[in-house]
């Protein structure tokens, strides 16, 4: 009788300290082929670099990790040294790194088109691509708003729409989510409310069904430009980066072949491309 | 076998035990009565090494039990007790029993054979693979002084065993102690409330009176003829207290 | 409703293609908790004991103590293991970060306080007189510690059997010293928060189903191998 159970605990003891030593290997990794990226959840989300990876691993015999996180954390993650660079779409956030000393400089690769969805009989009136006008238009109304709150690059392109509106927002009609997007998106389609929104997601989750009482009504123009820039941590200020393989990888983003497959990522789930490849971008757009 | 010198123990600035001197023989039967809560198990305890006195010395076998610790624990482990309620472990009969020759390395053959000598002794032939904690009463309190003997104690520490059992199993319990002293020479001390089972088991009885042992004699003499006035009014159910 | 019973069918489905990456992230889930618990185990119930079973000055505080860290927000733990390993922290010339060796010592951290916790509760509900019973037969303070824990073994085993359905469940620690990495450091909950995030609901509750299942199947063999004694 203790004979069995005493086996039963045994052999349960010895599976795990196998399967420790088992994965000892994977902590050994770091090495000089080694480069750990960290990106945005929304950018992430798109499959772009599910796809885009293993080409690389494979081509300069690489292994890569993706850390998906908000922004604001893909940077200080970097500040920190934990990644040897950043892919994110956040201007200003990415201007103040480099000022910071923290990255060299921007690598544009990639943009779209924020969209600005909300409730089908449009409480607000908005319309057209005059982006000021559009965000008085829902604060005078004090038509429902949700925010992401969160410094992620969504959220710092919206609080950039407000400022050049000249608004402050504020007030309850003006709701802070912290959540992300999918979430935000399901909030604004309880309340029937506005957000900005990156395309993907909302077609994501409109293909789904969850967002019947939602429509696009502001499908692009100059002031929704979203624009994806890949970073290298500067290893003159934070020590242990890998910052060949990061230089490789931008480099890498640039190149042709992959500029094509950006280009055309997308159409076959959403009927239209999700970016527009950095060869393809305008001169005004490159900013 | 022991000689105890100055034992003093307070509780709460009260003081329960005070015993100036008093001296065991070895091989004997001694009884101890008197009114509950007056020192009885705390002496016990204190013998046991359970307690630590306030002040006192223990000599044992003519040596001072001192404070070396592995002194202590030899001595601790020649002698064993059994307490008013049944304490079992919760596992079977056999781990029980076996459990203090466990403690001190045995195994195997060896303890199964003294293991069942032991049940058999109580009358609990096959009890081994039983729950202790499903035994009754006088099932688990047999139980407790069968693992207390299997030891081969040299002193047997009883603290009121049979308080609570059947005639059955008193009966049992007192045949066990009478058989360990005669074949054994194990010195028995025991705690007791019923005169009865004084007069029928002990050499010597003595009566504990706040902290004080008033009377110690010849179990015969002592129930027949006290001499101190407090027993007597003890024994005659008269003492107030 | 329809994502539920769409959930339900995934599961199966998961499970009986043998997808290798639902697999993987399995495995990995019970390495990471069930070596966790081992540790938490092996620090948390002689911790628990000492506490319950010794006097000593403090030990009220560091009862307190100890009740206060089992009710740690695992984000937070995460947070201070991420600190200390990262790169720039005090521990990360030891390149811990986003291992499964990271996420393993986060869920230790938080699930020790949680079996010790438990450990003193068991052991203060063991009657005081085991110890003079034990002692009387001759076991000296390490013996008669160990007797007392074997009398509280259900009580001790409940605490491990706890601590092990916090560790599998939570994801606040894990995601942040793991990172979510598709193929080396993704279980089950960041796996499921990733589904549900990208708005697949479906598989979301199809991994949380199985994780379920894993975890009803676990406690039911703990509890078998207990049960032998008839108790």
């Amino acid at each position: 009788m203790f004979k069995k159970k005493g086996l039963a605990c045994l052999l349960t003891l010895c599976l795990l300290i196998i399967s420790l030593f088992a994965m000892a290997p994977m902590a050994m990794a770091k090495s000089d082929n080694h480069l750990t990226i960290a990106t945005t959840t929304s950018l992430n989300d798109t499959g772009l670099l599910k796809k885009l990876v293993p080409i690389f691993e494979k081509k300069y015999h690489a292994q890569v990790d993706v850390i998906a996180v908000g922004t604001g954390q893909a940077l200080e993650i970097a500040r920190k040294g934990d990644a040897d660079m950043v892919m994110v779409h956040s201007k200003s956030q990415e201007m103040e790194f480099i000022n910071q000393g923290y990255g060299e400089g921007r690598n544009i690769f990639a943009c779209n088109h924020f969209a600005i969805v909300g409730p089908k009989s449009n409480p607000a009136h908005i319309k057209g691509y005059d982006l000021p006008e559009i965000m008085q238009a829902i604060a005078k109304s004090k038509s429902t708003f949700i925010s992401r709150g969160d410094k992620s690059g969504t959220n710092t392109k919206e609080l950039s729409l407000w400022k050049e509106a000249g608004i402050q927002p504020n007030g309850s009609w003006y709701l802070e989510s912290g959540t992300g997007m999918g979430a935000t998106l399901m909030m604004a389609n309880e309340k029937k409310a506005y957000t900005l929104t990156d395309k993907a997601t909302f077609w994501t989750y409109e293909g789904k069904d969850r967002l019947p009482n939602l429509t696009i009504l502001v499908d692009g123009g100059k002031s929704l430009l979203n624009v994806y820039s890949a970073i290298a941590v500067n290893p003159n200020k934070v020590k242990g980066v890998n910052y060949s393989l990061a230089v490789r990888f931008i480099q890498f983003m640039k190149d042709m072949d992959t500029q094509k497959i950006i280009r055309n990522f997308g159409k076959d789930d959403y009927g239209q491309p999700l970016f527009i490849p950095k060869i393809l971008m305008r001169k005004d757009q490159l900013q | 076998m022991y000689e105890i010198k100055g034992l003093q123990k307070d509780y709460e600035e009260k003081r329960v035990l005070d015993i100036n001197y008093l001296r065991l023989e070895k091989g004997k039967i001694f009884g101890i009565i008197g009114p509950s809560g007056v020192g009885k198990s705390t002496l016990l305890r204190i013998l046991n090494l359970l307690e630590k006195p306030q002040q006192g010395e223990i000599y044992y076998q003519g040596n001072l039990v001192g404070d070396n610790e592995k002194e202590r624990l030899a001595y601790r482990r020649s002698m064993t007790m059994v307490f008013q309620q049944p304490t079992v472990f919760n596992t079977t009969v056999y781990e029980n029993i076996a459990y203090g020759l466990h403690i001190r390395g045995e195994r195997g053959k060896k303890v199964q054979e003294k293991v069942s000598k032991t049940l058999e002794l109580l009358d609990m032939d096959g009890y081994e693979k039983r729950q202790a904690l499903t035994l009754s009463g006088g099932e688990a309190q047999r139980v407790c002084l069968a693992r207390a003997v299997v030891l081969d104690p040299q002193v047997l520490l009883l603290d009121e065993p049979t308080a609570s059992l059947d005639p059955y199993n008193v009966g049992m319990i007192e045949k066990m102690v009478r058989y360990l002293n005669k074949e054994k020479d194990t010195t028995v001390i025991c705690v007791t409330h019923n005169m009865f089972q004084a007069k029928r088991l002990a050499h010597e009885t003595m009566f504990l009176w706040e902290g004080k042992i008033v009377e110690k004699r010849a179990t015969e003499d002592f129930f027949a003829q006290p001499l101190d006035p407090r027993t007597k009014a003890f024994l005659e159910g008269k003492m107030i207290y | 409703m329809q994502d539920i019973l769409a959930g339900l069918k995934e599961a199966v489905q998961l499970l009986t293609n043998l997808d290798s990456q639902t697999y993987q992230i399995i495995f990995l889930s019970l390495q990471v908790s069930g070596m966790a618990v081992l540790l938490s185990s092996l620090l948390g119930i002689p911790l628990g004991a000492f506490i319950s079973l010794r006097n000593f000055p403090g030990k009220k505080i560091l009862m307190h103590l100890v009740n206060t860290f089992m009710g740690l927000p695992p984000v937070v733990i995460g947070l201070v293991v991420y600190l200390f390993l990262s790169n720039s922290g005090p521990l990360g010339e030891l390149e811990l970060l986003f291992t499964p060796q990271a996420m393993i010592i986060a869920q230790t951290i938080l699930v020790t306080p949680i079996i010790a916790g438990l450990t003193i509760a068991a052991l203060s509900g063991v009657n005081k007189n085991i110890a003079l019973a034990a002692a009387s037969l001759g076991a000296n303070s390490w013996q008669v510690a160990w007797t007392i824990v074997k009398e509280a073994r259900y009580g001790v085993l409940a605490a491990i059997i706890s601590g092990f359905g916090r560790a599998i469940a939570e994801v606040g620690s894990v995601i942040m010293v793991g990172g979510d990495i598709e193929g080396s450091t993704r279980v089950m909950t960041t796996a499921i928060a990733l589904q549900t995030r990208m708005g697949n609901f479906s598989t979301a509750l199809a991994l949380g189903l199985i994780l379920i299942v894993l975890s009803f199947l676990i406690n039911l063999s703990l509890y078998h191998l207990t049960q032998r004694e008839g108790r």
